[in-house]
């Protein structure tokens, strides 16, 4: 009814797109026997539970990540973000850490978050710190961690250690080296609206259109992380108990390729219980940090040439610190 | 992406999120806890799709010169990106797929080490108590099984047929179905099912057998079966 009402009223050829869109529509629903059918095949049919429950999972954390995104354009005003935060960049990247730990919620929530905080004029450095620090290291990630490794406090207390150095070294390392044109200008842009437009106008097409834009992303990665789940894992960690160095090397590549949701993958990581304590820190410190559905978000958000920078920057600072908090607190 | 569309995709795609929240759908995905948030996301999504498409439609059917519908999303990937939000609203309203079963307890691997040992109170008092199998499998494990010695417990799960003998399972999960971990028991005994095809949900009284959760038997205990009956599956199919 919709679709029939909004195409009447712009029946103009150039908006080809909402044909397109109908087109699909019927197609689907032409080829529902078949695509019933495909369902049943064992691996395609986990692929596509997991696939269903990834963008389900994550659409909620995407929607709050959106509306903060929205509020902070529209109610947050530059200098009250400048007030807030120290003048040196440097010392900007904790406190944007400890800012991240406020937030519960997924990976999803945080990237349009951190793209208005650029888009704000907060430094790059403390925007990503922030990106990294808000799902890893926030209560609830903690609490649920304690929950799956009960009797193993040390555990709960690296995961905070780690997560955090990660989050303020790659901040740093950023800083240091990252140029600001390895951002795309389109992530920088303001709202989209007339200057003098009132703030809830704002805040809505700045939800709105952080959703479109980081939506589709979202979708895609959960479709990577589906196809992995099923093509990739189970039997990798058969035979690991022997080897530190190629569990904990394996465990690190397993996170990033699951893209669990980090108020999860405690659980999935206590459930490992042939492996020692190390690496499975080392999956819950990387899994946050960088996973195929959170680069896909990233190169969608901030452009491709940042995220391959960043991601890799992102794996060997995540890796490098699960280790150090790990070693020193004894795992 | 003309906006117009945008909106209609958002829409689709926020229909579809409050639609499987009002049945059950939901449940095959992720916990009862989450089924609010994918409703307040679905009516926020069509809401802010709603919003839009008003602001730029309504003031020039009214005869007043509105804002023109006619901005396009800027350029790079996420001009394209968005069409693929189509897709789980698609999935969802053409397949729905099913919750995991037996097919994916049949693609994990047994587990490599013993379950964490926890100290269990003791069982509930009363005939055949109703345990869920991560915890069956939970005390199976733990001191040697003691909290379980000789009591008669209910069990309900669904069948995995193969090996030497059929087992009974349950996936357990803690956010989505993404984080799986199943949780398995053997069938023992003559009373067990015969030949249930996969999937088939069974409640199981049943005891456990002494010692049979060991390396050997890569920590699945195996209950003597009591009772069988064949039960709908459940509204709920997980374990949490």
């Amino acid at each position: 009814m919709i679709i029939r009402r909004v195409s009447s009223t712009v029946a103009r050829p150039r908006v080809w797109s909402l044909h397109a869109v109908c087109s699909v529509l019927v197609v689907a629903l032409v080829a529902r026997p078949l695509l019933a059918e495909a369902v049943v095949d064992p691996a395609l049919g986990i692929a596509a539970t997991v696939f269903v429950a990834v963008c389900v999972q994550a659409l909620p954390f995407l929607v709050l990540g959106v509306l903060l995104s929205g509020a902070l354009t529209a109610f947050v005003s530059p200098a009250a973000l400048r007030r807030l935060l120290p003048e040196r960049p440097g010392a900007a990247v904790p406190v944007a850490a400890l800012a991240g730990t406020a937030l519960p919620g997924c990976e999803c929530a945080s990237v349009p978050v951190a793209r208005r905080l650029i888009g704000q004029g907060v430094p790059d450095s403390a925007a990503l710190t922030f990106l990294l620090a808000a799902p890893a290291v926030n209560p609830v990630v903690l609490v649920s961690t304690a929950v799956a490794f009960p009797g193993e406090p040390r555990m709960t207390l690296a995961r905070f250690v780690g997560s955090l150095a990660t989050a303020c070294v790659t901040g740093w390392c950023w800083q240091r080296f990252g140029r600001a044109g390895w951002i795309v200008d389109r992530a920088r842009r303001s709202t989209p609206g007339a200057p003098g437009t009132d703030r809830w106008t704002v805040f809505a097409e700045t939800a709105r259109h952080d959703l479109v834009s980081a939506g589709g992303f979202l979708v895609l990665g959960a479709l990577f992380s589906a196809a992995l789940t099923v093509a990739v894992p189970a039997y990798w960690t058969a035979t690991l108990a022997g080897d530190l160095v190629l569990a904990v090397a394996v465990l690190a590549v397993l996170a990033v390729v699951l893209a669990l949701c980090s108020e999860a993958d405690a659980f999935v990581a206590a459930s490992l219980t042939a492996l020692p304590l190390l690496p499975r820190l080392v999956f819950l410190v990387v899994g946050p940090a960088v996973d195929v559905k959170l680069v896909v978000l990233q190169a969608g958000t901030f452009g491709r040439s940042f995220a391959t920078r960043f991601a890799p920057l992102t794996f060997v600072v995540a890796v490098g610190c699960a280790l150090a908090a790990g070693l020193v607190l004894g795992l | 992406m003309h906006r117009d569309t945008q909106n209609v995709i958002l829409l689709l795609l926020g229909a579809t999120l409050v639609r499987i929240t009002a049945d059950d759908t939901v449940l095959r995905y992720v916990r009862p806890g989450h089924r609010w948030w994918v409703l307040g996301a679905g009516i926020v999504i069509v809401l802010l799709a709603a919003v839009a498409a008003l602001r730029d439609h309504v003031p020039r059917l009214l005869g007043r010169s509105g804002r023109s519908p006619a901005g396009h999303a800027h350029g790079g990937p996420e001009r394209h990106a968005a069409w693929l939000m189509v897709v789980p609203a698609i999935v969802l309203a053409v397949a729905a797929p099913a919750a995991l079963g037996a097919d994916a307890v049949t693609r994990t691997p047994l587990p490599d080490a013993a379950p964490v040992d926890v100290r269990y109170a003791p069982l509930p008092p009363g005939s055949a108590p109703e345990l869920t199998l991560t915890e069956f499998v939970g005390r199976a494990g733990s001191d040697g099984g003691a909290t379980l010695a000789g009591r008669t417990v209910t069990l309900t799960g669904f069948a995995v047929p193969g090996g030497e003998a059929p087992r009974l399972a349950r996936i357990a999960i803690s956010c989505c179905a993404a984080d799986a971990r199943p949780q398995t028991v053997r069938l023992v005994g003559g009373a067990g099912p015969a030949h249930v095809p996969p999937d088939t949900w069974l409640r199981v009284r049943g005891v456990l057998q002494p010692g049979s959760a060991s390396s050997a038997t890569r920590w699945v205990p195996a209950v003597q079966v009591a009772s069988v009956e064949v039960v709908p599956v459940p509204v709920d199919p997980y374990e949490y």
